[in-house]
């Protein structure tokens, strides 16, 4: 609005006021007067746009005191029927689902569309009306608060007119809805106020105005708050009954409440700024996924909060005008994703003493602004490696200090482990350590390159001291027949020195001075052998880790296992014990099922440590990998293939194929081969195929999945391997199925709340949705009849791992 | 403790949730920020600020760089406006929480 508009409109408006003969004693009527004319205004600028925006801002309009009790009924079934349909309104979709039922008619049909249209409007009547009276009653300076329904005849009131009974819930959440509505109104109107009093210049007018909307804001927000607080109390006291954890219950408070809230607005907001929050939002649910969470822990974690050169707030500007402007690839991801988990988890709070804390600190600064700089000023994937490169190289380096220092820990807390027994538990947990996106992001974002190593000693014990000191403790000792107990943990704590205690030159705690403090004080030949025995090695499994460690016991307390010192001369003798014993710790702790078959261990190098109260445990920097062990055929072929291609970079402790190891392995396998039996899907149907060889000796297998009647077919190659499946369904009819695999960004999305994409862009995205749901409906059917090691099973996770991936990699975080 | 330095995962508990859940209600939070951060800024912008703006997304959509040098032509504080959102919706979680556990 031009500066002349304003004056005229100014002008006008106080000749308006005086013609009137209204004293400011009598405001009110000239504000409304003020809000009518601002909104005549208004008109004239809507009559100045196209039809298509002239037809939104009418429909969109702020709802004001002069619009007609009608006009404000259609305004509000709209938003009714808006967040109806967007699932956020005040109805879970399961409660209208009972409503049409109690009413006899099927919903999605056109019969239920015309119902709930009409049920709409029976509510924004029932809002209107309420709204009047609540205007009404404020000119008579009665409490706002009271045009909510509270009293038990109201609420009874509109009970019987949905002719359906309401849970505590339902009618919290009504009330809650109610509330919300009220304080968003206030809101708008308080910055309606806020915009007549920029714009007119009489001060008396705008203090008068601002000091009343704002106490009836106020007002209505802590009333607001106070219902969230009941609704969330409501759901907390009965959570376990809902069946809702405090995540669930953040979620639905927080998370929900903030999305109403702002959905709200901006549905009163003019439609400029609806069509830029709509534009803006839309491009921020499009970027990557990975970029998302680093812009999302960098302001959860507060680790942009202050040093940074780009800050909070560059952090969120980039994110809300940057979108998804270069392709990402896991590798790219992986960096960033291993970076963020660093800068936040496992690197951040490695050390905690003072002197550490500032060279923490120091380090930190640099990275965070060398970091900051980067995010908002990349727009191709070659300039992001460079660019990371470059920083990077002084940040490795502290890494791969950091991370030794962490494998000397780690071989100390596995000699721990495994000879003191219950010693890592509680103590030497590493989850204390691991930064909340450390695992998550890995996990999610598909990391594969350089890991970060989680600790395996608290920063607490380390850093305090808590290293056996050679002189003082010997486990080769302890762990021989007729050795020094090993120290309960407290003790054995007690014993150690600190480091505040350690000579002067030792309290500088940087990683070289460390390194030196831990390579002193662990005793790591014995650590390392025994640490090695609980690595699984390259092409062995969980069995091989176990075997082992038993076999270390025994050979060190053979009355442990039932044997004298004597009887471990008979090798044969030993190795049956050594299997049975084997055999029934993976079978009780469920590591080998009861048909013989075991989980494998696919990685090399993870760590399945024994306790001595036989206790197994699996560690691998928190991404323990397991893989059902296939066929026992397969396996074996397996086993050999990997065997064959082991190198020393693969698998750097080798063990040394001796007798036992060869026993150990024929053993497993002549159990697996005894328990295996081979068996036909329930679900399976086998088509005869054709009997050239050339064309495939293995029949197509049919795979039916009687809930949502997918069906897939299975095609083998010549090799038996799996050539490809095809999938078929009468998806339409499941569409409310395939549209839960979406996100609720993208749920809005290809509903069309949002339009960033063109139809044929949203109509691929239905497509790979409805693919993604057949194969996982395929899976489940494998997985509910036993079959989730088969290859079918293998092969539809990998078809549904690369549809997500490349869907992703296109449009961002789609799926759930 | 300035409220924008705090782990909001942390604070609120919910570090020991499983991954995915941890991720599902981090990005949230992150977007929830995002909304309120982008109502805020519409706000500030005034009429003439609003036709330029307007006009900058239509020719320049994707220009990370033309609109943050906009932005932070027009809008002062845009850093402040975004501790200051962040570190609302920080406060107002944990109280909130605490609340409806009390």
């Amino acid at each position: 609005m031009s500066k002349e508009g304003l004056k005229q409109f100014n002008t006008e408006s106080e000749e308006n006021i005086e013609k009137n003969g209204k004293s400011w004693a009598g405001f009110e009527t000239a504000e409304e007067r003020l809000k009518r004319q601002f909104q005549e205004k208004e008109q004239q600028e809507i009559a100045k746009i196209p039809e298509q925006p002239k037809k939104d801002l009418e429909n969109n309009s702020i709802p004001s005191d002069s619009l007609l009790l009608e006009e404000k009924t259609k305004e509000i079934a709209r938003r009714i029927y808006e967040q109806r349909m967007s699932g956020k309104g005040r109805k879970p979709k399961e409660t209208i689902d009972k409503i049409l039922e109690a009413h006899g008619i099927k919903p999605w049909t056109s019969e239920a569309e015309e119902f709930m249209k009409k049920w709409d409007w029976e509510q924004a009547e029932k809002l209107a009306k309420s709204h009047s009276q609540e205007k009404i009653q404020e000119e008579e300076e009665i409490d706002s608060s009271e045009i909510i329904s509270e009293t038990p005849s109201e609420k009874e009131e509109i009970k019987k007119s949905e002719k359906i009974d309401k849970s505590q819930k339902e009618i919290l959440q009504d009330d809650l809805w109610l509330k919300r509505f009220s304080y968003v109104e206030k809101d708008i109107a308080s910055r309606s106020v806020d915009k007549i009093r920029g714009e007119r210049k009489s001060r008396i007018f705008g203090i008068f105005s601002k000091k009343r909307e704002s106490l009836k804001l106020q007002e209505s927000k802590s009333i607001y708050e106070e219902a969230l607080v009941k609704y969330g109390h409501y759901l907390y006291e009965h959570r376990e009954k809902l069946g809702l954890s405090e995540a669930d219950i953040f979620q639905e408070i927080i998370i929900k409440e903030q999305d109403g809230l702002a959905k709200e607005h901006i549905a009163n907001r003019e439609p400029l700024k609806q069509t830029w929050f709509r534009k803006l939002m839309a491009d921020y649910v499009s970027m990557p996924l990975w970029k998302r969470v680093a812009i999302s822990s960098a302001i959860a974690t507060g680790l942009f909060a202050a040093g940074g050169a780009l800050g909070l707030g560059g952090v969120a500007a980039a994110a809300f005008i940057a979108p998804a402007k270069f392709a990402t690839t896991r590798i790219v991801r992986g960096i960033l994703g291993a970076k963020m988990a660093a800068l936040t988890g496992g690197f951040v709070k490695i050390y905690k003493t003072r002197k550490a804390e500032e060279y923490r600190k120091k380090e930190m600064a640099v990275i965070k602004d060398l970091f900051g700089i980067q995010i908002g000023k990349i727009d191709s994937e070659a300039e992001f490696r460079q660019l990371l490169a470059g920083i990077s190289d002084g940040y490795q380096k502290t890494i791969k200090n950091v991370n030794k220092k962490h494998k000397n820990a780690s071989r100390w807390a596995a000699a721990a482990a495994i000879g003191a027994g219950g010693l890592t538990a509680g103590i030497l947990t590493m989850t204390e350590l691991d930064g909340p996106l450390c695992d998550l992001i890995n996990d999610k974002l598909g990391f594969g390159g350089h890991k970060i190593l989680s600790p395996r000693v608290s920063a607490e014990s380390f850093s305090t001291g808590r290293v056996p000191p050679p002189e003082s403790f010997s486990w080769k000792e302890a762990m021989s027949p007729g050795g020094p107990k090993v120290p309960p943990a407290e003790k054995l704590f007690e014993e150690m020195p600190r480091l505040e205690d350690a000579p002067a030159d030792l309290a500088d705690v940087s990683p070289e001075k460390i390194e030196k403090v831990v390579e002193a004080a662990v005793p790591v030949e014995n650590a390392d052998h025994l640490l090695d025995l609980a690595t699984v090695q390259q092409g062995k499994g969980i069995w091989h880790a176990i075997y082992k460690q038993l076999d270390y016991k025994l050979r060190h307390n053979p009355s442990k296992f039932g044997l004298t010192p004597e009887d471990l001369q008979d090798a044969d003798r030993v190795k049956n014990v050594l299997n049975n014993q084997t055999g029934k710790l993976l079978v009780e702790q469920g590591y080998v099922k009861a048909d013989g078959t075991e989980i494998r261990i696919a990685k090399p190098g993870v760590k399945v440590f024994l306790d001595t109260d036989n206790n197994i445990r699996i560690e691998d920097g928190g991404n323990p990998t397991y893989e059902w062990s296939r066929e026992v055929g397969k396996t074996a072929e397996a086993v050999e293939a990997a065997e064959k291609l082991e190198t020393p970079e693969i698998s750097p402790v080798e063990i040394p194929k001796t007798a036992e190891n060869v026993q150990v392995e024929d053993f497993q396998t002549e159990q697996a081969v005894q328990a295996v039996q081979p068996e036909t899907l329930p679900l399976e149907t086998e088509i005869p195929a054709a009997s050239e060889p050339e064309i495939s000796p293995f029949p197509e297998k049919v795979i039916e999945n009687t809930d949502y009647g997918v069906k897939g077919i299975f095609k083998y190659m010549a090799n038996g391997d799996i050539g490809d499946v095809s999938v078929s369904s009468p998806i339409e009819s499941q569409w409310k199925q395939v549209s839960k695999l979406f996100n609720k960004d993208w749920e809005d999305i290809v509903k069309n709340k949002f339009t960033p994409l063109y139809p044929e862009q949203i109509e691929s995205l239905k497509n790979k949705a409805k693919m993604l749901f057949q194969y996982n409906q395929l899976l489940k059917t494998l997985e509910s009849i036993g079959k989730n090691d088969s290859l079918e099973a293998d092969f539809l996770r990998v078809k549904i791992y690369k549809l997500v991936e490349k869907t992703e990699e296109m449009y961002g975080d789609v799926f759930k | 403790m300035n409220q924008t330095q705090n782990n909001l995962i942390k604070e609120l508990g919910l570090d020991n949730l499983p991954s995915e859940k941890q991720m599902e209600i981090l990005l949230d939070v992150g977007r929830i920020i995002q909304q309120n951060v982008v109502l805020r800024v519409f706000d500030e912008l005034n009429e003439r600020d609003k036709d330029e703006f307007d006009k900058l997304l239509g020719e320049k959509s994707g220009d990370e760089e033309a609109v943050l040098a906009f932005l932070r032509s027009k809008i002062k504080n845009l850093d402040g406006i975004v501790e200051e959102e962040t570190a609302k919706f920080k406060q107002g979680s944990v109280d909130l929480m605490k609340n409806v556990k009390a």
